[in-house]
């Protein structure tokens, strides 16, 4: 699975978790730009895409994502492993 | 029909007095147990076993040390394992400690911090992704009046306790947007093996200073636990609650 396929996934959940457009969302997104995207939307953002790829990010991993590149950076790193 | 039949709870310290007592009440009303504890023995697999058989729920018990960090990481990583949605986690496990501040070893003062307020913190925050799932469940931390009341023999056990009333407080705002409580019980001396290890002379010196006279049961403070876990407690928030009997 390539960056560009995890971006459109994740840029889909971020959508839906965050009541948007998915047009709206892009790889600079981040943390405080949508009114859902506070500390909850945050662990709900991560934890579906937990769910998705059937992936488990440490606590460590989670601390340094920070937007949606973070996000796509840490899936293609696990999914690599 | 139970009140916790669909939902999945998860209780540190199992197998503890109250966390044993605990364990029983939320089994009987149907819901799935995950139950952490330091070590396996014989006395937990029978329990564990007299709670499947007896309620027809499902256990899924979990053993780590919780004065090791990467202990800790492993069980927690198994317990996501289950890919289960966690709709209440009660911060059970502690340890106790009881000295005067000159009798009272770093050692010590590092171990208690570590079980009784570090590994929680971690266990919270390892958690929060799968209790957030669906935007409902609460988390409830073991307290204690000897965080509140700053009694003799208490500036370490009672400052984990503290500190433990703090993470509820900030907790329940940071989790505010979400459907998520946060509460903490504050219990006096219960009878449990817990007071036992604090010796005879605390459980006399704490009977004395009860109102009603006596030491609490595992089943007042489980009761209480229950209740907040309970959608009977669903505009409360943010608050530590004394079961205590009243102190005099």
């Amino acid at each position: 699975m390539d960056k560009d396929q995890i971006l459109g996934t994740v840029s889909s959940i971020v959508a839906e978790i965050c009541g948007v457009e998915k047009d709206a969302v892009n790889e600079n997104s981040t943390v405080g730009d949508f009114p859902a995207w506070d500390s909850v939307g945050h662990l709900s953002i991560l934890s579906k895409v937990e769910e998705t790829y059937d992936i488990s990010f440490e606590p460590e991993e989670m601390m340094e994502i920070e937007d949606v590149k973070d996000i796509v950076e840490a899936v293609y790193n696990i999914l690599q492993k | 029909m139970g009140k916790f039949r669909d939902k999945v709870v998860c209780i540190t310290g199992s197998d503890g007095g109250i966390g044993r007592v605990l364990s029983k009440k939320f089994a009987a009303e149907g819901a799935t147990l995950i139950l952490t504890s330091i070590a396996d023995s014989p006395s937990f697999e029978d329990f564990v076993s007299e709670l499947k058989s007896e309620y027809k729920v499902e256990v899924y018990p979990f053993f780590f040390d919780l004065t090791d960090e990467e202990a800790i990481k492993e069980g927690l990583k198994a317990i996501k394992a289950l890919k289960l949605k966690i709709h209440v986690l009660i911060n059970n496990a502690g340890i106790p400690h009881l000295a005067i501040l000159p009798f009272t070893r770093m050692s010590d003062v590092r171990k208690v911090f570590q079980v009784n307020y570090f590994a929680q913190l971690q266990i919270t925050q390892s958690l929060l992704s799968v209790i957030v799932k669906d935007g409902t469940g609460c988390i409830l931390n073991a307290a204690s009046i000897a965080g509140i009341d700053g009694d003799i023999g208490n500036s370490v056990y009672g400052a984990t306790k503290a500190s433990m009333i703090l993470m509820t407080k900030v907790l329940s705002k940071e989790l505010a947007s979400s459907k998520i409580r946060v509460n903490a019980v504050a219990p006096g001396l219960t009878s449990t093996p817990f007071a036992d290890a604090m010796g005879d002379k605390a459980k006399a010196s704490m009977e004395q200073i009860s109102s009603m006279g006596r030491m609490a049961t595992p089943d007042e403070i489980a009761n209480t636990y229950f209740f907040l876990a309970s959608d009977d407690a669903s505009f409360i928030n943010g608050q530590v609650i004394r079961v205590d009997g009243g102190v005099k």
